[in-house]
């Protein structure tokens, strides 16, 4: 075990050096690793994200989004029972993070929901947005509104939030599936597309700040 | 009494159960007697023409020449007489199971008997005499006026249709040993009940007829299961099974040009393992609490299902609304056997260009049992929105301009025309569409004279009367349904004179109902799932004709119904007492029945003809509604998935395959919500069902489907088969393309009819219109 751990520390691959946190024997090291092993695969995810030439931000914009939102969705399906009321009463990213729900309607103070309330509030507010045709047009020719940017920030920084919970409350639950490998592609092709086009704020990323630099990115 | 853990079951799908289990299912344990009346019958007879001597020791020509005598026998007026002779030659065909010492002798003299009653022409015999009885009055009317019909009533009939059955089981399953002349005797049969002489129409055809007589009410004597189990028997006989059908495909598509299907669907679904099921706690508290009663045989009925009518009324399920998400307990073994593959399709890339040639075929993902279909309208439908998208407007059904697409179009269409798929359906209705455009040029359509083609004609005209007497037997012998008073009673045959009035008794007569009801859903089932498989391949309107009437008269909500039970305990039902049945009954002795012994039941660890009609079920809920809109719909709106969600919990992999193809087509309508409460099923749907390319199932969302819109489909679609049956089978009726008469011998010859005063007055009219009228020739100039 020993070996192993000095090994991590000394591969020559090192932009990430292990935090105390991070103690070889530890459950958070175990993971960390199986994090690691999984993350460099694929394609890339990067160069995939820029917008093609010939065609439009919005169209480029709202197929992405629709994508994360179905594939986040069911990601969370994937793991939701273990994502309970009583496991998760509120909903936070790890210690130092919590998230309150606000919308125009029943909750127009932010209020602390549990988990699984958040996610069913915000799939719900997702879906309507997307199925609201002044927002996210089906027929061709139709535009897009003014504002449709501003709205799918909201709607990736919410999604943004939902990877923040899953990794830092129920990874052990998604590695016991066997699914990390997916996750994990699946929230760098995330990370990458709104970085392309800046479409979260850096301080909304902070709670997965360490995991780009696993990729090098 | 069903567990948590249903353990994988060893079930093996195929044209019917074991030789002797389906032998033994043509009779109830009532007529259980009568194997001994039989006998007696048959060894009075013999014992004045043979002395000394038993059936076994003698040889050929002296037991035709025994047949013989019985079948003159058969001539006489008595009808009683005529009785005893045909139970004579019963006997025979059971197996002259007296003389017998274990089931292997009974079940070979059965076969033996049976090869030689049908050289000496016993069918043709029976066939009359079963006319006879179909045709007496005197029995109808005598079975309208009882108040309660019992087995009594039908003695006859189900002594002539034991012997058909007999034959045609005996003689319809090939065994190696057969001899020659056995094979031969096999094919002589199976035209004789394919291509009728004398008669114009098949046998199937009377049994048909004897099915719609039974429900219009006019015969309630009929004894409904032995019709059903015979007219199931002769259609897979003459039409074939399914594997005859999967090699009939085969060489249609080579026929036809079309290139071979890419897997054997037989073989992959024999392979296939099932998957382990989704446990809901609100059925395991119920379960703790059942256990925790003794000896109840629990045929545990959902809340409310007696109130459930599908037409009517409030949704039993609105409490399960709310919960949706039902909670998904820790016992669940781990995982789906497999990986969970969920994100593997790379949906970000919308293809991945294989550097192959285009006419490759390309070999499907490992892991997955089926290739990627894509249908030539999918092609199209893809090509007409990039298009519209790109270049602002389309061009029909072109599937091969693709300028002014962008690169990852061409390689999206390279791959979608890569697994492309036609089916023979598709090669027939572009076919018919030729036909129909052309009705003169074309020339008369070269029709193939099949079994099929024969039985479809003959059928065409009282088709939706068989169909839905079909249903109605159906729906009165599902587990669910409750005795109406006012529908038919197809526990004639079953019930004994004079009712039980032991304990015991009751116990028995009980076990006989469900098994007489089970059986009849078993062929039922297999004979319907038969017909909609034949005449799909044979022409697919002749198949679309059948499942509108099917639809029309509401098979969807019929099956659905079935389903709403509790399927794990009509899989394990225990509906029979081993020792009663035949042959076993006749070579061993009675042991005492108890109640403790029928409350037992037998070792088995399920049902098999109730696990084959559970399959049989779902396959013709899947043809009924695949590639229709509206029916899929249907399916939504009768709120199936819970339904059909409980179905998934039986172990058994062909099973949960066509459950999970229900599950997939109605995905998109039931929200994300479900969606992402029913991840196990939806990875289910992924690793076992066939994935179609441009599918969006698992993340479509089309709350809002139009339910307004459902009759233009069946509409059109009852135009096209109207079309095509008249074209095929009608005499043509228009005059338009009816020859002209114009040989002058004919037309003069032909009678006009005049009108009376015509004689008198027609000179006068000719001297006034005609002989005074100056022709003026000057005008025909005019006119040019």
């Amino acid at each position: 075990m020993m070996a192993l751990c000095l090994k991590q520390v000394f591969n020559k691959d090192k932009t990430f050096r292990p935090r105390k946190k991070f103690e070889p024997g530890t459950q958070r090291f175990e993971l960390y690793k199986k994090a690691q092993a999984s993350l460099k695969s694929g394609l890339d995810l990067k160069a995939v994200v820029q917008l093609p030439p010939g065609e439009s931000i919005n169209d480029w914009i709202a197929v992405h989004v629709v994508d994360f939102f179905n594939r986040i969705n069911l990601i969370y399906g994937t793991m939701s029972e273990y994502c309970t009321e009583r496991s998760c009463p509120i909903m936070s990213g790890g210690l130092k993070y919590e998230y309150r729900w606000q919308d125009d309607s029943k909750y127009k103070k932010p209020t602390k929901l549990s988990a699984p309330q958040y996610m069913c509030m915000l799939m719900d507010w997702i879906e309507m947005l997307i199925n609201n045709e002044d927002i996210f047009p089906t027929r061709i020719g139709v535009p897009f509104p003014k504002q449709f940017q501003q709205v799918c920030t909201k709607i990736l920084t919410r999604l943004f939030r939902v990877f923040v919970h899953v990794y830092i409350h129920h990874f052990d639950s998604i590695i016991n599936m066997g699914a990390e490998a997916h996750v994990n592609t699946c929230y760098k092709h995330f990370y990458y597309f709104i970085r392309e086009f800046s479409l979260v704020d850096h301080r909304e990323l902070e709670p997965l700040v360490r995991m780009p630099q696993r990729w090098g990115g | 009494q069903g567990s948590v853990d249903c353990p994988n079951l060893e079930f093996e799908y195929a044209d019917a159960d074991g030789h002797g289990a389906e032998l033994a299912e043509l009779y109830s344990y009532t007529e259980e007697p009568e194997l001994s009346t039989n006998r007696r019958c048959f060894e009075e007879d013999f014992h004045t023409q043979v002395q000394g001597r038993r059936w076994l020791e003698l040889d050929g020509a002296q037991q035709k020449a025994y047949v013989m005598h019985l079948l003159d026998g058969l001539e006489v007026v008595n009808r009683d007489k005529r009785l005893k002779v045909a139970r004579a030659i019963l006997y025979l065909a059971q197996g002259v199971f007296g003389d017998c010492d274990n089931e292997g002798d009974v079940l070979h003299w059965s076969r033996h008997n049976s090869f030689l009653l049908y050289q000496l022409g016993t069918f043709t015999a029976f066939l009359e005499l079963l006319n006879m009885e179909i045709d007496n009055s005197q029995a109808c009317s005598s079975a309208l006026r009882k108040p309660a019909i019992s087995l009594a009533d039908s003695t006859e009939l189900r002594v002539l249709l034991s012997v058909m059955y007999l034959m045609v089981e005996n003689i319809r399953v090939e065994q190696e040993e057969d001899p020659p002349e056995w094979k031969t005797c096999r094919e002589t049969f199976r035209m004789e009940l394919s291509f009728p002489v004398h008669t114009e129409e098949p046998f199937a055809l009377l049994l048909f007829m004897m099915v719609t007589k039974f429900c219009s009410g006019h015969a309630p004597h009929f004894p409904m299961k032995k019709v059903l189990l015979l007219l199931w028997k002769v259609l897979l006989f003459t039409l074939g099974g399914f594997e005859a059908l999967q090699a009939m495909k085969v060489r249609k598509r080579e026929e036809l040009g079309l290139p071979p299907l890419p897997e054997d669907s037989i073989q992959v679904m024999r392979s296939m393992r099932a998957a382990s099921p989704p446990t809901y706690s609100i059925e395991l508290v119920e379960q703790q609490q059942q256990q925790q009663k003794r000896g109840h045989r629990s045929r545990r009925p959902l809340v409310k299902q007696d109130s459930l009518d599908i037409y009517n009324e409030r949704d039993p399920f609105k409490n399960d609304e709310a919960g949706v998400d039902e909670e998904e307990t820790d016992d669940v073994d781990s995982g789906i056997e497999g990986e969970l593959d969920l994100m593997e399709r790379d949906a970000i890339i919308p293809t991945m260009p294989a550097q192959r040639p285009p006419i490759e075929r390309v070999s499907f993902p490992k892991g997955l049992p089926w290739a990627p279909k894509v249908r030539q309208k999918d092609i199209e439908h893809f090509l007409e929105a990039s298009r519209n998208k790109f270049i602002g407007f389309t061009l029909g059904q072109d599937t091969e301009t693709l300028i002014g697409l962008p690169r990852p179009i061409h390689e999206s269409v390279k791959t979608l025309k890569q697994h492309k798929y036609v089916s023979i359906s598709d090669v027939q209705i572009k076919n018919e569409e030729e036909l129909e455009k052309c009705p003169m040029s074309l020339g008369e359509e070269e029709v193939q004279e099949t079994p099929c083609e024969i039985l479809y004609r003959a059928m065409l005209y009282n088709l939706p009367q068989y169909m839905i007497a079909l249903l109605k037997i159906l729906l009165a012998a599902a587990p669910t349904s409750k005795a109406k008073t006012d529908s038919i009673n197809i526990l004639a045959d079953v019930l004994p004179e004079e009712m039980p009035i032991t304990v015991l008794q009751s116990m028995k007569l009980g076990i006989d109902v469900n098994r007489h009801k089970e059986i009849i859903v078993k062929s039922i089932s297999a004979l319907l799932l038969l017909l909609l498989k034949h005449f799909k391949l044979n022409h697919i309107y002749q198949f679309e004709y059948v499942s509108q009437h099917l639809v029309f008269a509401n098979c969807i909500p019929l099956i659905l119904k079935f389903f709403n039970q509790n399927i794990m305990s009509y899989i394990t039902a225990k509906n029979s007492i081993s020792v009663l049945d035949y042959p076993h009954c006749t070579v061993c002795d009675l042991p005492e029945l108890t109640a403790e012994s029928l409350e037992a039941g037998d070792n088995n660890q399920f049902c098999w003809r109730n696990l084959f009609s559970c399959i049989n079920l779902l396959r013709i809920l899947n043809k009924l509604t695949k590639w229709k809109h509206s029916r899929t719909m249907m399916l939504v709106v009768f709120k199936s998935a819970p339904i059909l969600k409980r179905a998934l919990k039986v172990k058994q992999a062909m099973m949960q395959l066509y459950v999970l193809k229900l599950l997939k087509v109605q995905t998109k309508y039931l929200g994300r919500q479900w969606r992402k409460s029913n991840m196990k099923t939806m990875s289910a749907i992924y690793q076992k069902v066939r994935h179609r390319m441009n599918d969006d199932w698992a993340y479509g969302n089309d709350i809002d489907a139009r339910p307004w819109d459902f009759q233009a489909e069946e509409c059109t679609l009852r135009a096209n088969i109207e079309a095509f049956n008249s074209r095929r089978y009608d005499k043509p009726q228009d005059s338009e393309f009816a020859p002209v008469d114009n040989c002058l011998q004919s037309v003069l010859g032909q009678r006009l009819e005049l009108p009376e005063d015509f004689h008198y007055s027609y000179e006068l009219w000719l001297e006034r219109e005609v002989f005074s009228q100056p022709i003026r020739w000057e005008e025909l100039l005019h006119y040019q």
